[in-house]
């Protein structure tokens, strides 16, 4: 007679005596003890039955809906067409109030005043323009010198002139840091502050 | 019709040797001081902006500053509070320790205008005053070339950021007669251009003499003339 030793060790995992219950059924799948055990869920149940609704109620309700998306839409529409002031654009009152008060009694200008404006004036725009006329002449030449170095590159080699039109990625995209008008003053700590933040919201 | 597509190299029985250099370029950290009459129409603008203006409210007697009713303050007390913090205020100086000591080496000078990096390199048995070059080396393009140039001469802790890969200049100059003879007949110049970021010098002994960064305005004083010439060509001012 094969005991219940032999079963055991061939199937290791079912075991023959459940521990809790005493059964005569001897064997079981699930190794843990056999509780009670509730029903997971139901797969179907009966229809239930639709309720009837008074046709006058339905027309209400949806009467209602409509008049309150219509309120909304009104509400909206009012709304858009108000825009965010912007408060640099408006003269403040206080500042039309208190005109007369804010002119400055200035002397007229003499006539020799406004002559010297007026040439200065002219030699501004002399100058400005003998400074771009110089700009673009600077550009042309450094353009004209570039093409050149790459003509003679061409003349060399195809492969490496080739090599020399890829796009360089690394300099896109390009920043640089422009000239300051003071020198930086070598380990300054900047002073703390309180940072106050006074935008408006809207 | 075919003539529009080819982009074969002429070929001749000339040798040169190709030589990548690099044009290492400190912008400038301020700006130029104003000239005459940038300052007389400066003056000018501020004058008429002044005469167009209102009063604000710290000139005059309009308003005075009144903070919480406790610490009552003039709108002349608070001018001459802001007046005497500016007096305190210390600007760095525009003409630093070594542009007096004439300190070629540092890059603190000059403030207002472009240094650019030359080295005095052993060129056959001589040493010249020129930017960083190299031989070009098979497989690589010209603008490593140029890289390494730098960091042959130069050191690894010069960092530059090489403004494009493509030559900004050129410039050729022929071998001595007995070495024209054996191979190349000479050597053509590919210069780049990149911005100083950060790093100092570290001079590669052997190869080099010197090194200085001279301002772009006195390239011509570097010899020979074609020389400073083809490099001024690509930078912002130019022989008149």
């Amino acid at each position: 007679m094969v005991g219940p030793s032999f079963l055991s060790a061939a199937f290791s995992r079912i075991s023959l005596v459940a521990p809790c219950i005493n059964s005569t059924r001897g064997i079981t799948l699930y190794s843990n003890p056999l509780l009670f055990k509730t029903t997971a869920y139901l797969n179907a149940e009966p229809l239930k039955k639709k309720k009837r609704i008074d046709p006058q109620i339905l027309k209400q309700r949806e009467e209602r809906k409509k008049r309150r998306l219509e309120k909304q839409i009104r509400r909206l529409e009012k709304n858009a067409r108000q825009f965010k002031p912007i408060d640099e654009l408006e003269v403040p009152l206080k500042l039309i109030d208190e005109r007369e008060l804010r002119t400055r009694n200035l002397s007229p200008i003499s006539p020799e005043e406004e002559e010297r404006r007026a040439l200065l004036f002219k030699a501004w725009a002399r100058y400005k323009r003998e400074q771009r006329l110089e700009e673009i002449q600077m550009i042309d030449r450094v353009i004209f010198c570039q093409q050149k170095a790459m003509d003679e590159l061409r003349k060399e080699s195809e492969d490496l002139y080739q090599k020399a039109i890829q796009l360089d990625t690394e300099l896109i995209p390009f920043e640089a840091t422009g000239p300051m008008r003071t020198p930086p003053i070598k380990a300054y700590e900047g002073p703390d502050g309180e940072y106050i933040d006074v935008s408006k919201k809207w | 019709m075919a003539k529009n597509f080819s982009t074969t190299s002429k070929v001749t029985n000339e040798k040169w040797d190709l030589v990548g250099a690099l044009v290492v370029e400190r912008r400038p950290v301020i700006i130029k001081e104003l000239t005459e009459i940038e300052k007389t129409f400066t003056d000018l603008l501020q004058q008429i902006e002044f005469e167009k203006s209102l009063k604000s409210d710290h000139e005059g007697d309009i308003d005075n500053i009144d903070l919480d009713g406790v610490n009552q303050q003039t709108a002349q007390d608070f001018k001459d509070m802001c007046k005497e913090e500016l007096a305190k205020f210390n600007l760095a100086p525009r003409i630093t320790e070594s542009d007096k000591k004439n300190d070629l080496k540092s890059l603190d000078r000059c403030l207002d205008s472009h240094l650019l990096l030359l080295v005095e390199h052993k060129l056959g048995g001589t040493y010249n005053w020129i930017v960083p070059q190299s031989l070009h080396q098979e497989g690589e393009g010209l603008h490593e070339t140029a890289l390494r140039a730098l960091e042959e001469n130069c050191g690894g802790d010069l960092k530059v950021k090489l403004l494009g890969r493509v030559p900004w200049g050129f410039y050729k100059y022929k071998y001595p007669r007995d070495l024209r003879e054996k191979g190349p007949v000479g050597a053509k110049v590919f210069f780049f251009k990149a911005n100083y970021l950060s790093g100092q010098v570290k001079l590669a002994p052997k190869i080099n003499k010197d090194f200085k960064w001279l301002e772009s305005s006195k390239i011509f004083d570097v010899k020979p003339d074609a020389y400073s010439d083809s490099v001024s060509q690509f930078l912002l001012s130019c022989r008149r």
